[in-house]
């Protein structure tokens, strides 16, 4: 018999990783971090009030409180891992991580360490992000991150229907134009760099288009999910009923 | 209509990992490295000749040429990247990221600086290990872990069980005393370090005891099935066919 205690703060169960969202209104697709079905186990959603996509990619020190208080909120909830919605939440990922005790991946951008350890040095990494004229090697080095790896940093948001439909938030989004928007920023940098070893999608609203970059490229490709997944299986450790 | 090429290496397709094996006889149950059934897809063994336990622990240069050779035959047989089945592979993993095009990941030690970047400045990370005196500060760097990071480690060299029938190769081997033994040790780590944030278990004869570990500590528990499954889903991206 298991005694299991009340969580005060939770208004429901069982949910294997809380993820902070930006304040946006977006079509989240199947596939895109923020759509439940994308999962193969339960996970809960609370928004950051006020911090609209815009403000996060240009940076927002001053959300970092907010941030915080929602990281807390779902930890109370009872969930095992907090990521979230945004690559560039990573700005606030050391705040978040040494304020709850459950593990934090608030960024698909710190998967670049692994990934870069896992191929020779001299191989390039690319990385497809919504804006890249914010998603500078600065911005990396000042969340800790650093490879050897050169890293070749492409941006979504000169593509007209990324531009339109994430950035700009116009109500819908057409999902065949933005696999080929993706699939051809991601063709056009393997063409200038042939060796690249690896892509990773920064975006949470691109892993949909994940499978049509790897069949077009031959890549490993790397994206929110993958990160996602990796903090629920070393959450979620499971019973081995295989045979010998 | 695709078209498909023959690879004059392969016996057989569709492998997603290889697994570089120690030369070694154990009993390999299920959640083992060495037991295929503890994937949710195929891989493919290949055992590198010589490589016995304490040369690859001790880092023997020599075996560098028998370690090449098996990846890059894994490779030839069409994998989509290469893992092993001892976490002290870990000396070979820049020789051999050198000689391959796929992503290379020879130890569940690489994660730490992974996991490091999840958890809070002061939260320690215990590793449980084979051998603890085979896993000094030359091995932590060659993972990569910031000195700043706590890291406890111990060993189940002294354990009976785990003694008699891994170190020894034992013909037999009690899964029920080996989860005994792995849960006291990872207890026992947690009372001597109430800081603890997450444990890695570096041996590849573990993962079948990572559930019992972590229902025991109430901690993420990471381990090599974490970080090959990691590595699959990067190499073999998936549709998503979910709800809006």
């Amino acid at each position: 018999m298991t005694v299991y205690r009340t969580r005060r703060s939770a208004e429901s169960y069982g949910h294997a990783v809380g993820i902070l969202l930006l304040d946006a209104r977006l079509p989240f697709i199947p596939g895109d971090v923020a759509n439940a079905s994308t999962y193969r186990y339960p996970v809960i959603y609370k928004t950051v009030p006020g911090l609209s996509t815009a403000v996060c990619l240009a940076g927002a020190p001053e959300f970092s409180a907010a941030a915080v208080g929602a990281a807390q909120e779902l930890e109370a909830q009872g969930v095992r891992g907090i990521s979230s919605d945004c690559g560039f939440m990573l700005q606030f990922q050391s705040a978040v991580r040494n304020a709850v005790k459950v593990p934090v991946c608030l960024s698909s951008l710190l998967q670049l360490p692994l990934v870069a350890r896992a191929l020779d040095p001299s191989r390039p990494i690319g990385v497809i992000t919504a804006d890249s004229s914010t998603l500078t090697p600065e911005f990396l080095a000042r969340a800790g991150i650093r490879v050897k790896n050169p890293l070749v940093i492409r941006g979504m948001q000169t593509e007209p229907e990324f531009r339109t439909a994430v950035l700009g938030e116009k109500g819908t989004l057409d999902s065949d134009a933005i696999t080929e928007e993706t699939v051809a920023v991601a063709k056009q940098m393997v063409q200038e760099h042939p060796d690249l070893g690896a892509i990773l999608l920064e975006c949470s609203m691109l892993p949909p288009y994940a499978k049509a970059v790897q069949e077009a490229t031959g890549l490993p490709v790397f994206d929110f999910i993958t990160l996602i997944d990796y903090l629920q299986s070393g959450t979620h450790q499971r019973a081995y009923a295989g045979s010998y | 209509m695709p078209l498909y090429k023959t690879r004059r290496d392969a016996e057989a397709y569709g492998y997603c990992v290889g697994i570089l094996l120690l030369d070694y006889r154990g009993a390999f149950v299920p959640g083992d490295v060495g037991n295929a059934t503890t994937y949710g897809y195929p891989v493919l063994y290949k055992t590198v000749p010589g490589a016995t336990a304490s040369r690859v622990l001790a880092g023997d240069p020599e075996l560098e040429k028998a370690v090449i050779e098996a990846a890059r035959d894994l490779e030839r047989q069409g994998v989509k990247g290469i893992s092993s089945d001892c976490g002290f592979f870990i000396n070979y993993q820049d020789v051999v990221t050198g000689a391959v095009r796929v992503p290379v990941f020879l130890s569940s030690l690489l994660q730490l600086p992974l996991m490091s970047s999840l958890i809070g400045d002061d939260r320690s990370i215990g590793v449980i290990t084979a051998s603890s005196q085979a896993l000094g500060r030359r091995v932590l760097d060659l993972a990569g872990v910031d000195s700043d990071r706590k890291v406890v480690i111990r060993g189940m060299q002294d354990e009976p069980e785990f003694d008699r029938a891994v170190m020894k190769e034992g013909d037999t081997l009690d899964t029920g005393r080996l989860e005994a033994e792995t849960v006291d040790v990872a207890r026992q780590m947690v009372r001597e370090h109430p800081d603890l944030g997450a444990i890695l278990l570096e041996c590849s004869m573990l993962p079948p005891y990572a559930k019992a570990v972590q229902e025991a500590t109430g901690l993420p528990v990471f381990d090599f099935i974490t970080l090959i499954d990691l590595f699959q889903k990067g190499t073999h991206q998936k549709d998503y066919r979910g709800y809006y």
